[in-house]
């Protein structure tokens, strides 16, 4: 069974490779689907439909009868890097395909609903190339987080106010990276990749007509990455040499916690605003990698390696503001706005796995032709920059380096009601 | 000043957008679909909802209001709703799989029409004038709709 979801999760990984860089609530996508994230991610309180197997669980029951939703998002990220006494490098041009697909559906005319859908939850990673390494060599940093997840889905009715669902979540990561490989002690890892499961329990109230109110909890996804490979770079001489069994440790998707309301001040306009809490703190300290086996001969005391990479990120706060208006049978309209504290601390800054982006400004639309909906979103993050404020040490090597980013997302999605 | 007048126009759920709206619909319950009475009176529209059904709230907020929509519901059909879930016996009855689910009636009690699934204004516009106009009599509702 683990293989099979396995299979399936890396199935969805190759779509979406080379990976999802910077998904930019932390490592997390604002919102999943063109709907959500055109309303800024502020969607724990709005009814979903298939999307509510990447949101709130409780929102399924919002499905009459069968529904098919396929989509994705192309995100284009900008980056650039300046180390110390160099002069800024550029990100190389990147554009990450992530994919959704769902099906939900209520049972018969039931207080049950189900749905499985797969999903980008996140990732990150970077692609500087002409980088001076510590030599002052040309060298690069690379790096790719990809998490997929397979989410089955249940939502109940318990009264015609309170609605509660649950999701499994069979999740599946990988990460490859390159740090500073042409350089002396430098790295190239790849293949680590890690199954995982988790949960998320949402609910949601209908006060009245106008007001709803929701919340969910996600519990935490420990990620124990392996099956990996490194080249280890001990420059003149033995060269570059291949580790065959590579690991990575302690790095674990947060657990979260978030709360939704929305408004329906008019029949034709829906306002919604939620507040999460990530569990960043918890979940990203100090991540290790070790890598053994060396495949020949190295010196003494080289035959283990282990390279941390202290984080110590912080716990962060997101607040996600959305409006919708339908404007009539056909065209539905929506803008959102949302904040994600930078959960990367300035002392432990990494150009490897940088997560800093905050301010998000989303539009989006849906056409519906009978019953059949076409959503289209567009997600700008605006640039935000970030300089390594620790002291220079062998686990803080990037002292003094800043790194600037900001991206745009397309988001799309066609769903099909029968 | 404008802007605040309009935002709590929006936060108050009142205003502008509200007072144009046409009268609510007056909707029979269920009972009245066996009411003897009914049959010498007009075809009934008998709309299946449910308080979780996400695409009745819609089709309630945006398709029954509409000035002309509503007219012609009020001028030619008894208006019926069904919660399935708290008429079980009658969605059994009419064999509800889904909802929204729109059933017409004639004024004898045939059911002449079934649609499900939401239903825009021009279409619940063109089923309803298929069955006021007697359409149905003569023709199917694929070919009335193609004709139109």
């Amino acid at each position: 069974m683990k293989k099979v979801l396995g299979a399936l999760l890396a199935m969805a990984l190759v779509m979406a490779a080379p990976g999802l860089a910077l998904a930019t609530n932390g490592m997390n996508m604002i919102g999943t689907g063109a709907v959500s994230s055109g309303m800024g991610g502020a969607d724990v309180a709005v009814p979903a439909g298939c999307t509510a197997i990447a949101g709130n669980p409780a929102q399924l029951a919002t499905t009459c009868n069968r529904v098919v939703s396929v989509g994705g998002a192309l995100l284009n990220p900008q980056m650039d890097v300046t180390m110390p006494g160099q002069s800024g490098v550029d990100n190389e041009f990147q554009l990450f395909p992530l994919p959704f697909a769902g099906y939900a559906q209520r049972i018969g005319t039931s207080r049950w609903s189900w749905g499985v859908g797969i999903f980008a939850q996140g990732g990150m990673g970077v692609d500087f190339q002409n980088v001076k390494n510590f030599s002052g060599a040309d060298d690069s940093l690379y790096s790719q987080v990809a998490f997929m997840r397979l989410a089955p889905t249940v939502a109940y009715n318990v009264t015609n106010h309170l609605t509660l669902g649950v999701t499994a979540f069979a999740g599946y990561a990988t990460i490859d990276y390159d740090f500073f490989p042409n350089g002396v002690q430098g790295q190239n890892v790849t293949g680590l990749s890690s199954f995982t499961i988790a949960g998320r329990f949402g609910a949601n109230y209908q006060i009245n007509d106008q007001w709803s109110v929701g919340a969910t909890y996600t519990s935490e996804s420990s990620l124990d990455f392996d099956d990996g490979e490194m080249r280890f770079n001990f420059g003149p001489g033995l060269g570059k040499v291949t580790y065959r069994d590579a690991k990575m440790d302690n790095f674990t998707w947060p657990r979260q916690v978030e709360f939704g309301v929305s408004f329906r001040p008019t029949t034709k306009w829906l306002l919604a605003f939620d507040v999460s809490w990530v569990n960043w703190a918890a979940a990203i300290q100090t991540v290790t990698v070790t890598a053994s086996n060396p495949s020949t001969p190295v010196p003494a005391g080289y035959e283990n390696l282990s390279v941390p990479f202290i984080m110590d990120w912080k716990d962060q706060w997101v607040f996600a503001l959305g409006a919708q208006y339908e404007i009539n049978d056909m065209w539905t309209v929506r803008g959102g706005y949302n904040y994600g504290q930078n959960p990367v601390p300035d002392n432990t800054l990494n150009p490897l796995f940088p997560a800093i982006v905050e301010h998000h400004l989303t539009a989006g639309f849906t056409f519906t032709y009978g019953d059949w909906d076409f959503d289209f979103a567009l997600e700008h993050a605006f640039s935000n920059s970030q300089t390594n404020t620790g002291a220079p040490s062998p686990t803080n090597p990037f002292a003094g380096t800043e790194v600037s980013h900001y991206q745009n997302t397309a988001h799309f999605m066609v769903s099909w009601r029968f | 000043m404008a802007l605040c007048l309009l935002i709590l126009c929006l936060l108050c759920g009142s205003g502008p957008a509200l007072a144009g709206e046409p009268a609510p619909l007056k909707w029979m319950g269920p009972a009245q679909l066996t009411d003897p009475g009914r049959a010498a009176g007009r075809p009934a529209l008998v709309y299946f909802s449910a308080p979780w059904c996400y695409l009745c709230r819609k089709m309630q907020r945006l398709v029954f209001p509409d000035p002309e929509v509503s007219a012609m519901m009020s001028r030619e059909f008894d208006l019926v709703m069904v919660d399935i879930s708290a008429a079980e016996k009658v969605a059994e009855q009419y064999a509800i799989k889904q909802v929204p689910t729109v059933i017409f009636l004639s004024p004898a009690g045939k059911q002449v029409l079934r649609l499900t699934g939401y239903l825009d204004r021009k279409r619940l516009t063109q089923a309803m004038r298929f069955v006021a106009g007697g359409a149905w009599r003569t023709q199917d509702w694929e070919s009335f709709r193609s004709s139109q």
